[in-house]
């Protein structure tokens, strides 16, 4: 039956390969997706009984060009800086650059990052220390430099390198005074929220010295975007927004992180939604797909599965080999979603679709097959 | 002698929705092995559905039916496939032919769902052996859809004999054929019958194919009106 089944078929069966592999790799990024997003949220919620507070940049576009030429900008934002000190408004605060590519592949960063921050993200040294409140005062060179777990072997503790330096001179004097543990990474919330690994980083302190006017507007924007506010009540979150206000430059809102993931919830919800839908457009392409198919198959071989039970075959034994040619095209088509499987939930996700996909695709021949009558196909043989 | 066929009372009622039709009504005979039977009658007598009940492809909607004596009523579909392979061979009209399989796999389907362990070998030798006296043995690799229609009928008849069944059932195997060639398969068939002894029951409107059976059954709308040994 099999063969001269593929044999006459290979476009219709191709399609429902098609199709089915189309499912599959959905299901697969379905998974994989919501799998993120929950752990994303799960990752806002950590920040959540700590006041913490985002800055949501609402600058449009023309503005933005008017702000990176207004001569005085670095001048207002460093004094921003200043002030949140000066009002004692506590802060996380980092950013960074991809800087070179070193001999082991490693893509070399470099990242500033406050006090706050080792706090928050719980980084810990591996060998010497982390920063010390002088560090985090200190203006003048060699500046202290905490480096990732991978670049070991280029920096040694206690030595002095020129590092690179993504503004302001080419290189800068740096002391090694700490390495942090190996996958110390921390979670970047902001417009687009990801983990970052700091493995091949180089951090250098973030601190009142730094709030120069040197700095470029960009890295403030960077800084600013990037940053958590910890605010205990309204009057600090007002005071905030004034100061914004009265800077006027970027316009930043001030975010609660609760409302963040309140957002987040939503815009996952929403993206599920449409995700089911287009599954169910799917599911229905693979049902149509299959049942024209399967209809097609099974009125060009009539006379051959009638001549078959007429020659011995039950048709229970016609309707196994149907239902593993079906078996098989499932079988098949779930390959190329493995590929985009990332670790077991996506794949037991994908086996719970083949499953489902299984019985849906055996179903359709079966009950194509119950309405065939081989009575009247031994009746009229030829008759399609 | 035990029959090989036996019909109790058989009925056969098609409803299709709220319609009834009677298509068999209290038929009782039985067939010998050997025996060569004609069942003849008008249009709509009945007799396509006696065949496809004597051939387990059908069943009685009342009555008995016994091949060798086992009842066939409660036989699952499974035990029926495996009797309709070792008793039954079929002759259709049209002759029923696979047009895009082989000659090789439309005779050797039989043989496929024999149950026995047949080699592939073995089986091409049987078909081979098959087609030889039939005088189409070149034939074996063509196309089924390939062939002329006196090469069909002799394949039909090699698929219907391949696996020596008991009882060859033919429903109207002339009916489209000229004289000459009409002839032929009767001779082929009535030789085969000869060599191998299996009963041969042929459903025909065709008189001068009904004369040369031993034995003829007249149904009138579902009834056996006659039957007559000759
Ligand atoms: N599937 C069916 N559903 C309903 N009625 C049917 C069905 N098959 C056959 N019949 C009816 O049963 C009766 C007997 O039909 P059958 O085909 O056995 O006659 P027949 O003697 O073979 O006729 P013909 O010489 O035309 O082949 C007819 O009245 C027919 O209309
Ligand atoms: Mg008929």
């Amino acid at each position: 039956m099999f063969q001269s089944v593929i044999k006459n078929n290979k476009a219709g069966i191709f399609a429902i390969l098609l199709v089915c592999a189309i499912f599959f790799c959905l299901l697969a990024l379905v998974s994989h997706i919501l799998h993120e997003s929950g752990e994303e949220l799960e990752k806002l919620k950590m920040f959540s009984d700590k006041h913490a507070y985002v800055l949501e940049d609402a600058t449009p576009e023309i503005e933005i060009q008017r702000i990176f030429s207004q001569e005085n900008a670095s001048e207002l934002l460093s004094e921003f800086f200043q002030s949140l000190y000066k009002d004692g408004i506590p802060f996380c605060l980092d950013y960074g650059y991809d800087m070179y590519q070193d001999e082991k592949g490693n893509i070399v960063r470099y990242h500033t990052a406050n006090e706050a921050f080792f706090e928050i993200h719980g980084l810990k040294a591996e060998q010497g220390r982390l920063f010390s409140q002088e560090d985090y005062e200190k203006t003048t060179e060699p500046v202290p430099v905490l480096i990732g777990y991978d670049l070991q072997d280029n920096f040694e503790v206690g030595k002095e390198y020129d590092f690179e330096n993504p503004t302001g001179g080419d290189y800068f004097r740096g002391l090694v005074i700490g390495v942090l543990r190996k996958n110390s990474e921390y979670y970047h919330i902001g417009a687009i929220a990801f983990n970052q690994s700091l493995d091949a980083s180089y951090i250098v302190p973030f601190g009142r010295g730094m709030c120069s006017p040197d700095l470029a507007i960009s890295d403030y924007d960077m800084a600013l975007s990037g940053m958590l506010l910890f605010l205990e009540d309204q009057a600090m979150e007002n005071q905030v927004s004034s100061r914004i206000q009265a800077m006027n430059l970027f316009r930043y809102t001030v975010k609660d992180v609760d409302s963040l993931s309140d957002e987040g919830l939503a815009c996952q919800k929403e993206n599920l939604l449409k995700l089911l839908l287009l599954f169910a457009v799917v599911l229905a392409l693979v049902f149509a797909t299959t049942y024209l198919v399967f209809r097609k198959i099974i009125r060009t071989h009539s006379t051959e599965i009638g001549v078959r039970v007429l020659c011995g075959a039950s048709v229970s034994k016609i309707t196994a080999e149907i239902a593993q040619l079906a078996g098989l095209l499932v079988a098949l088509s779930w390959m190329p979603s493995l590929l985009l499987a990332e670790g077991w939930r996506d794949a037991a996700v994908c086996a719970g679709g083949a499953l489902l996909l299984f019985a849906l695709i055996v179903c359709i021949p079966l009950r194509l097959i119950q309405k065939l009558s081989i009575v009247e196909i031994v009746r009229n043989p030829n008759a399609d | 002698m035990n029959p090989i066929l036996e019909l109790k009372a058989v009925s056969k009622v098609y409803s299709k929705g709220a319609t009834k039709t009677l298509a068999l009504k209290e038929l009782s005979f039985s067939v010998q092995e050997g025996e060569r039977l004609a069942i003849v009658g008008e249009s709509g007598a009945g007799k396509s559905t006696l065949l496809n009940i004597l051939g387990l492809i059908d069943y009685p909607t009342e009555g008995s039916y016994c091949v060798r004596g086992q009842e066939t009523s409660a036989l699952p579909e499974k035990k029926k496939a495996v009797c309709r392979n070792a008793e039954f061979g079929f002759v259709l009209q049209d002759y029923g032919l696979v047009d895009y399989l082989t000659v090789e796999e439309n005779v050797g389907f039989p043989l496929v769902y024999s149950g026995k362990n047949i080699s592939k070998k073995e089986r091409r030798e049987q078909i081979q052996e098959i087609l030889n006296t039939l005088g189409i043995a070149e034939k074996i690799e063509e196309r089924a859809g390939m062939l002329s229609g006196g090469q069909r009928q002799r394949v039909a008849i090699a698929r219907a004999l391949i696996n020596h069944p008991k009882v060859v059932l033919a429903d109207e195997p002339t009916s489209a054929l000229d004289e000459k060639t009409k002839n032929e398969m009767m001779d082929l068939l009535l030789q085969y019958q000869a060599v191998q002894a299996n009963a041969l029951i042929v459903v025909t409107h065709d008189r001068s194919v009904a004369e040369r059976m031993g034995r003829i059954i007249r149904l009138e709308r579902g009834v056996l009106s006659e039957d007559r040994k000759q």
